[in-house]
């Protein structure tokens, strides 16, 4: 068989790959690249559109088998590479950014900078380039748990400033703008002015996730965000118990009704698994409330996340959870959370239609 | 893997043009076309200038608005609203995509 006979045969074998996401083949969804044949040696590129996919082993898997049984191939080799695709807008703002995702809560108390900060930290794990906009103004905790020492930012040209950086991230931060430990007391001009200002002055560079965490509630930051930000999609954070869902679910219909789109629901503190015990888990706030109200919405429940000791002391130390205990139950709850929303949003590029989201109209007269 | 969101429930401009002097256009993501009367738009501002906030009695009077009014620009805000700059200097409206739809449909 010529090679060219032989990479058509492997292009029909791949056309049977599906990408459980999209619900299409990898073929035509145009991951396939680079195919190379030598002497019945076969390699070639899978590219995904995130490399936080989480069926990415199980593609890599089918590919390998379905190539390998082919007639006149002796070895595969299969490189699962990504390109995250960016969301479309063209807003001028954020242009090196190519997703923006929102986390919120209804009510404060429920982890979601906890949330916001692992989140990143599992994406940017899978090679994603990662920023975090602590947006949460009054309270901003994102620094700490990150372990960055509150220093003024570093300016850089026309009123811009460089974002913080550790742990392979890049980070904005009200907190970064006062001293340590004084609070800022602003009217509510004010914070639209500052979430202006982490919008247009910082030097994000290219990043393939930005994760915004925002305050508690359906104020002041969260609508200059939806007016201002081309967000890909919000996610919402709960806790289990009914207090939390009643505000929860006002901040799926804030995200419903400025129309971004809710890319699901995650369930904090969930279980309460004992470090001497740690095949027990015990459900302290009740159980299925996240994906009660996720089923209310017709919205993907994207998982529940434990409390183990190691959060808690993630969060205090500067070293979140997904990094110093990568294994533990959290990481892999964590884990799978950035892999769901990443396919959320891939999905919702694939099927998006074309609306005339960003425009200006002059009219002629 | 959950399923997604059904985010197009509601639909949004997917093309929004002039189609004369006096008339906008707007083409959805459903297919539907609507032709809105540039007075009536103003009109029917959403704003709290011109709707009380607390009534919901429209401040605006009939007669009040004058013929010659126009837009002068019209802008997105964020992936639900329209923003109208008009000529008489008036630019605080936001018009939501549901409403607009609403205001379409009586034409």
């Amino acid at each position: 068989m010529t090679d060219q006979a032989l990479e058509n045969k492997i292009i029909e074998a791949l056309k049977t790959v599906m990408d459980p996401d999209l619900h299409k083949n990898i073929v035509s969804l145009g991951f396939v690249k680079n195919i190379k044949i030598d002497s019945g040696k076969v390699s070639f590129d899978v590219e995904l559109t995130t490399p936080a996919c989480p069926v990415k082993e199980q593609l890599k898997r089918e590919c390998e088998e379905k190539v390998g049984t082919i007639d006149g191939v002796n070895a595969v080799e299969v490189n699962m590479t990504a390109q995250v695709r960016a969301s479309e807008h063209n807003q001028p703002i954020l242009t090196g950014v190519k997703n923006i995702i929102a986390v919120a809560s209804g009510k404060g108390g429920v982890g979601k900078s906890t949330v916001s900060t692992n989140l990143a930290i599992a994406l940017s794990q899978t090679g994603a380039k990662v920023g975090i906009m602590d947006a949460d103004i009054y309270g901003p905790s994102i620094p700490k748990m990150l372990g960055i020492p509150i220093t003024p930012p570093k300016s850089s040209t026309e009123n811009r400033f460089f974002p913080h950086e550790n742990h392979g991230m890049k980070v904005v931060s009200a907190a970064f703008l006062t001293k340590e430990g004084q609070p800022l007391m602003l009217r509510g001009p004010m914070l639209g002015g500052i979430i202006q200002q982490f919008l247009t002055n910082v030097e994000w560079g290219d990043l393939d996730y930005l994760v915004i965490d925002l305050p508690p509630g359906t104020g002041d930051v969260q609508l200059t965000l939806t007016q201002r930000a081309p967000l890909s999609g919000g996610v919402i954070v709960t806790t289990p118990q009914e207090v939390s869902l009643i505000d929860a679910e006002k901040g799926v219909k804030m995200f419903q009704q400025v129309k971004v789109p809710v890319l699901g629901v995650v369930e904090n503190m969930s279980y309460f698994i004992p470090p001497d015990a740690p095949d027990k888990k015990y459900f302290i706030f009740k159980q299925g409330g996240g994906k009660k109200l996720a089923e209310q919405f017709d919205a993907p429940f994207l998982g529940e996340i434990p409390i183990e000791g190691e959060v808690v002391e993630g969060g205090d130390s500067g070293m979140p959870v997904t990094l110093s205990h990568p294994d533990s139950a959290a990481s892999k709850a964590y884990k799978a959370l950035a892999g769901q929303v990443a396919a959320q949003i891939s999905i919702n590029q694939a099927k998006s239609e074309k609306s005339d989201a960003s425009f200006e109209l002059a009219w002629k007269s | 893997m959950g399923v997604s969101v059904d985010n197009s429930s509601s639909p949004s401009p997917k093309k929004v043009h002039q189609i004369d002097e006096t008339t906008l256009g707007i083409t959805w993501t459903d297919g539907m076309e609507s032709k809105i009367n540039v007075k009536t738009l103003r009109e029917k501002c959403p704003c709290a200038h011109c709707v009380d906030e607390w009534t919901g009695e429209r401040r605006i009077k009939e007669g009040q608005i004058p013929d010659t009014i126009r837009p002068t620009k019209l802008q997105n805000v964020g992936l639900y609203a329209i923003q109208i700059f008009w000529n008489d200097g008036h630019d605080t409206g936001l018009y939501s995509h549901e409403y607009l739809r609403g205001l379409g449909e009586e034409a």
